[in-house]
């Protein structure tokens, strides 16, 4: 089974995409701040993160960093999801080493295919 | 010589009752002998006369002279039955016959005295509320704070009849002057009142914690103590989950916490058992999105007043598989906003919820719809044989206002919050004046000490001054900003805040002089003083008492709300916002309701309602067309956008 970690501190966020993505198949595992994703990508062996980018703690442009400066998890399929509506997000979160990005309100269809095409590739 | 003796007396008197019990005997005892020697005088008028030689009640047998009348007199004055029937006894037999007759008097005296003192003690508790309350399905409210009333106007207006049980460290009688007062003893909910601690398991059983239908506690202010804040709050919520046996009941467990620092410490303490309410960050949500969207508190107090259109929670199964768009197109009589359902966590059951839901989302067999609308009920939902209208796409990242210079006008512990969500929200050059009587190194310290994070996008400058004052304003343009804030300031004394409020508006008024009125929003600690402000240009009140009691009333009546009202009134996520019309039908001169849903759902949005100039319609008729212009706004639901 697919093992999801999604990296969001909203409530309603976390509970209705874990909800849409388990009756999809998925296994979910969840984490609120960055230091949790951190830990969380690093014991529970996901093979994608969605991980929301304004984060209490540490940013997630600071966790995809750390997440790609750690051997373990350097590989780890990362789709960027962001409230921030100003141009140049989208090349902020693909230069902090994020593989997708994605923007909130989530289209859970939309969000799908791009799961899907992160975890078809083979590189 | 008559006014001296009297005194004398009196003074003697006094003099008796102040040694208490030995007195008040003594004193018995002088007045019984003086008014039997008194009656033995009758032996001069006559008493044993030959005109009252047959009164059977006048003895003669003794002496027929002192002695009898000694004892005419003594049976007149102590009236003693023993004692009469020992007439012409031997002495000794008449001295045990008084003395039994004597205590028999005292006894039943003291049985008077013990039934009366039980009685006026019986009283006393009543009156001071230690009695058990026996009641079941309740409402508790612990502690006596500034929202206590504003909730009971709630409970009072969701459910009438209800039954609350205010449990507090206040005398009885000072909190039923304040409900007199302010008008709650008029009103359809039954308030039971008992005097004590909250922070007590023995208090909490007292008030049958464990039986009722739900329990909000209340964050006790801790004046000029910032530290002690919440602290009994989450004293209370420890021993409701961990040291009162509900007995296998589980009442609807909320509680206020005001700082947010404070809010993981509550979760702890809560064990997941508590829907919990951040009573500062509501208000700083709601402050900064009036901030960005002028009149939207007439969209909140619409909102939040039972009497107009709410949130409800409704099952409808006949919809299940059908679409949000769908849906929202077929519901005459309610706006559809999002779902919500239960799911088990960690072993525990819990409420769920999401809002604004893409218009493709099919609604799943365990949702329930959550809906705005003028009353709860089954809701008539046209057959779907109609065509859709199709949602256009108007381009994404819309947003509200994003003001580039604010007046912050005042101090309190929502100022940090605020101007943190500012900074998320802020255009590069956004520049914020912050008026207050805290000294500028202070209030810079103060800034640094309790955001949690520096400002990146906003700049501060900090201003000394009374703001009451005309000098204040001294080189300050007010048409310079596209808003003032005034907030309730920590420096007025707590039930005065409001008055200061008001001589600040009024200064502002006077510094504006005949210049068009700048965006204004007033922050009030009593909505009751609303109509202070009618006659001045205040464009949003945000009551803020008002708002925490509404989200704590609601969320007691119906749990399942309580994702909801977090949701809206947090930061982050998906927020109430107030948009032209124009924006989403370009080009269109009217427009009905319909049109505008469709037209939201194309920018994932959810609509609710119109506002024509100042008045708020949410959930309006579908079909009624309106003219697109200035006045005509749109109230959406839309995921809260940042720069």
């Amino acid at each position: 089974m697919t093992r999801v970690l999604l990296v969001e501190d909203n409530e309603m966020n976390r509970d209705m995409l874990s909800r849409r993505l388990r009756k999809k198949g998925y296994e979910v595992e969840m984490a609120i701040d960055g230091p949790a994703a951190l830990e969380a990508a690093k014991t529970c062996n996901p093979d994608i993160v969605l991980m929301d980018l304004s984060l209490p703690i540490m940013d997630g442009w600071e966790v995809t960093r750390e997440l790609r400066n750690y051997p373990a998890t350097a590989s780890l399929r990362i789709i960027a999801l962001t409230a921030h509506a100003m141009d140049g997000d989208e090349a902020k979160a693909m230069e902090a080493g994020c593989d997708d990005y994605d923007t909130k309100p989530i289209n859970f269809a939309r969000l799908l295919e791009k799961i899907e095409r992160q975890l078809a590739r083979t590189d | 010589m008559f006014k001296e003796l009297k005194e004398r007396v009196r003074y003697a008197l006094d003099e008796l009752f102040a040694r208490e019990i030995a007195g008040q005997v003594a004193l018995f005892l002088t007045l019984v002998g003086v008014v039997i020697l008194i009656g033995t005088t009758a032996v001069f008028f006559g008493l044993f006369a030959t005109e009252n030689a047959n009164i059977q009640s006048i003895p003669r047998d003794i002496d027929g002279g002192f002695l009898d009348a000694l004892w005419w007199s003594s049976k007149l004055v102590l009236n003693l039955p023993g004692l009469h029937g020992a007439y012409g006894a031997t002495w000794p037999i008449v001295v045990y016959a008084g003395v039994l007759s004597f205590s028999s008097l005292a006894t039943f005296a003291i049985l008077i005295s013990l039934v009366r003192t039980i009685i006026r003690r019986r009283l006393d508790s009543l009156r001071k509320g230690d009695t058990p309350v026996k009641e079941r399905d309740h409402i508790v409210l612990l502690s006596w704070t500034g929202k206590t009333i504003p909730v009971l106007r709630q409970i009072a207006k969701l459910r009438a009849r209800s039954k609350v049980v205010i449990l507090a460290p206040l005398q009885v009688s000072a909190m039923q002057e304040s409900l007199r007062s302010a008008g709650v003893s008029r009103l359809p909910v039954k308030v039971i009142l008992r005097s004590g601690t909250p922070s007590n398991v023995d208090e909490l059983v007292r008030v049958a914690a464990h039986r009722a239908a739900s329990v909000v506690v209340l964050s006790t202010p801790h004046a000029g103590k910032p530290a002690g804040r919440d602290s009994e709050a989450i004293k209370t919520m420890m021993l409701l989950t961990g040291s009162v046996d509900m007995e296998g009941h589980r009442p609807t467990l909320i509680a206020e916490i005001e700082d947010p620092h404070n809010l993981q410490l509550a979760s702890m303490a809560g064990r997941g058992q508590f829907q919990i309410v951040a009573s500062g960050t509501v208000i700083s949500k709601v402050i900064v999105q009036c901030i960005r969207n002028p009149g939207l508190s007439a969209v909140y107090r619409e909102l939040f007043e039972p009497m107009g259109n709410s949130i409800y929670v409704e099952e409808i199964a006949a919809e299940r598989g059908k679409t949000m768009r769908s849906i929202a197109t077929r519901m005459p009589t309610a706006v559809p906003i999002g779902v919500t359902w239960s799911e088990t966590t960690d072993g525990a059951q819990r409420v769920a919820a999401a809002l604004n839901l893409e218009p493709e989302y099919e609604l799943d067999d365990d949702d329930s719809l959550i809906v705005i609308a003028g009353q709860p009920g089954e809701r008539t939902v046209a057959p779907d044989n109609r065509t859709e209208g199709v949602a256009r796409t108007i381009g994404s990242g819309r947003s509200a206002n994003t003001p580039r210079r604010v007046l912050l006008i005042g101090w309190n512990g929502e100022l940090y919050d605020i101007l943190a969500e500012l900074d998320a929200h802020a255009l590069d050059d956004t520049e914020i004046t912050l008026l207050s009587v805290v000294s500028e190194d202070d209030a810079a310290e103060r800034v640094a000490e309790f955001l949690d994070a520096p400002l990146k996008n906003v700049t501060v400058e900090f201003r000394v001054g009374n703001p009451v004052n005309q000098s204040a304003y001294h080189n300050l343009d007010l048409q310079d900003f596209d808003c003032i804030v005034v907030l309730a300031d920590d420096a007025a004394d707590a039930a005065e805040v409001d008055a200061y409020t008001l001589r600040i508006v009024l200064r502002l008024s006077d510094v504006s002089g005949e210049a068009p009125a700048v965006h204004t929003v007033v922050e009030l600690t009593d909505g009751m003083n609303r109509p202070l402000f009618d006659s001045l240009d205040v464009t949003d009140i945000v009551a803020s008492a008002d708002i925490v009691s509404a989200e704590l009333a609601q969320t007691a009546r119906q749990p399942v709300l309580g994702p909801v009202y977090r949701e809206l009134l947090r930061a982050g996520g998906v927020e109430l916002s107030v948009r032209p019309v124009g924006d989403y039908l370009p080009g269109a001169s009217e427009c009905t309701f319909a049109d505008l849903v469709l037209a939201a759902q194309g920018n994932l949005e959810t609509a609710v309602g119109v506002m024509v100039g100042s008045e708020v319609l949410l959930n309006p008729p579908r079909d009624v067309r309106r003219k697109i212009d200035d006045s005509l706004q749109l109230v959406v639901l839309a995921q809260q956008l940042y720069r």
